[in-house]
């Protein structure tokens, strides 16, 4: 179990929405993470094509603990609306602050985000920014009062898994919040990688709703993040340059 | 009475309350999320609030995202 703000969590994955092929998926995948928290965007209405689908309009929100995004805001102020909004339409439990600062590698501005924080926390929000591997970043969005910090392993979607696990172990050590990685996880393995560095839980999207079949994916993540957390409370052993034996040296007398 | 809804210049016979608007879009009243002159309305209140000329409605949903 884990805290973010007030809420307290036994599933360790965090689950968004985006790009699920169907309804009928993205139920499958979301019952097989376990997940308790789910991830969601606000956009206009298409007012033209009625059809087209919408897999999160099935879903019932008030089911999980609502994490919605501001994912399209690239100042502090577009943020600060997107919160509000979803706020308004009460499905907003934590609000993930995402605030970009490059179009091309979607990588977050830490100012923007830093500035968004101040504000929503001051508005009573809880707040999780999405942030660069950047530790002096993550230190300083504490000392302000965020409840977890996101990280990201690498740029949103490419699937790469964690950049640099040197920043990633440094941000773990460091925290008195939550760790959540988010963004760039591209397989089971990425996901461990990020729970044996000691974070608290994984944001998964495109690496589940993406992989050739999510339900079962959604599964692999799953267990990966279970294992992973077992190992970092089991404590793995040094890596070493030498061989070391694992059977006696002793009692080879009979060669 | 002519308004703009999700950037886009609409026009209506006569002003009509936000319920009415979203009637004649036919927009599932369920999942929307209304801004009026950049004021959220709640949807009890959709039938209370006259949309006039040159106001600007936003009409906004919860998608997939992560």
């Amino acid at each position: 179990m884990f805290k973010i703000g007030p809420f307290e969590l036994e599933s360790r994955l965090l689950l968004g929405t985006g790009k699920f092929e169907n309804e009928e998926i993205q139920s499958g995948a979301i019952a097989e993470s376990g997940t308790e928290v789910l991830t969601f965007a606000v956009r206009r209405m298409n007012l033209y094509d009625k059809n087209l689908p919408n897999p999160l309009a099935n879903v019932d929100l008030n089911d999980f603990i609502t994490f919605p995004n501001t994912a399209g805001a690239k100042t502090a102020e577009e943020a600060v609306r997107i919160a509000e909004i979803a706020s308004h339409a009460g499905v907003c439990d934590m609000i993930k602050v995402e605030v970009i600062g490059d179009d091309k590698t979607l990588l977050p501005d830490p100012l923007g985000t830093y500035e968004a924080c101040r504000v929503l926390l001051k508005k009573g929000y809880v707040v999780c920014p999405y942030t660069s591997d950047d530790v002096v970043l993550a230190r300083k969005l504490e000392e302000l009062g965020v409840h977890a910090i996101m990280p990201l392993a690498s740029p949103i979607g490419t699937g790469r898994g964690i950049s640099n696990p040197l920043n990633m172990r440094y941000i773990v050590e460091q925290a008195n919040v939550p760790v959540i990685v988010d963004a760039g996880i591209g397989s089971p393995k990425d996901a461990c990688h990020a729970m044996e560095l000691g974070a608290d839980a994984v944001l998964l999207n495109t690496a589940i709703s993406a992989a050739k079949d999510p339900v079962k994916m959604a599964r692999a993540m799953k267990l990966g993040i279970e294992a992973g957390r077992l190992s970092y409370e089991a404590g793995r052993i040094p890596v070493k340059y030498t061989a070391q034996a694992s059977s006696p040296a002793d009692g080879l007398g009979f060669l | 009475m002519e308004c703009r809804i999700n950037g886009d210049s609409f026009a209506f016979e006569y002003e009509m309350s936000i319920h009415e608007v979203l009637e004649s879009l036919e927009l599932d009243h369920d999942r929307i999320i209304v801004e009026h002159n950049n004021v959220l309305i709640k949807k009890k209140d959709f039938k209370e609030y006259i949309v006039k000329e040159a106001d600007r409605l936003e009409l906004l949903e919860f998608v997939g995202g992560g």
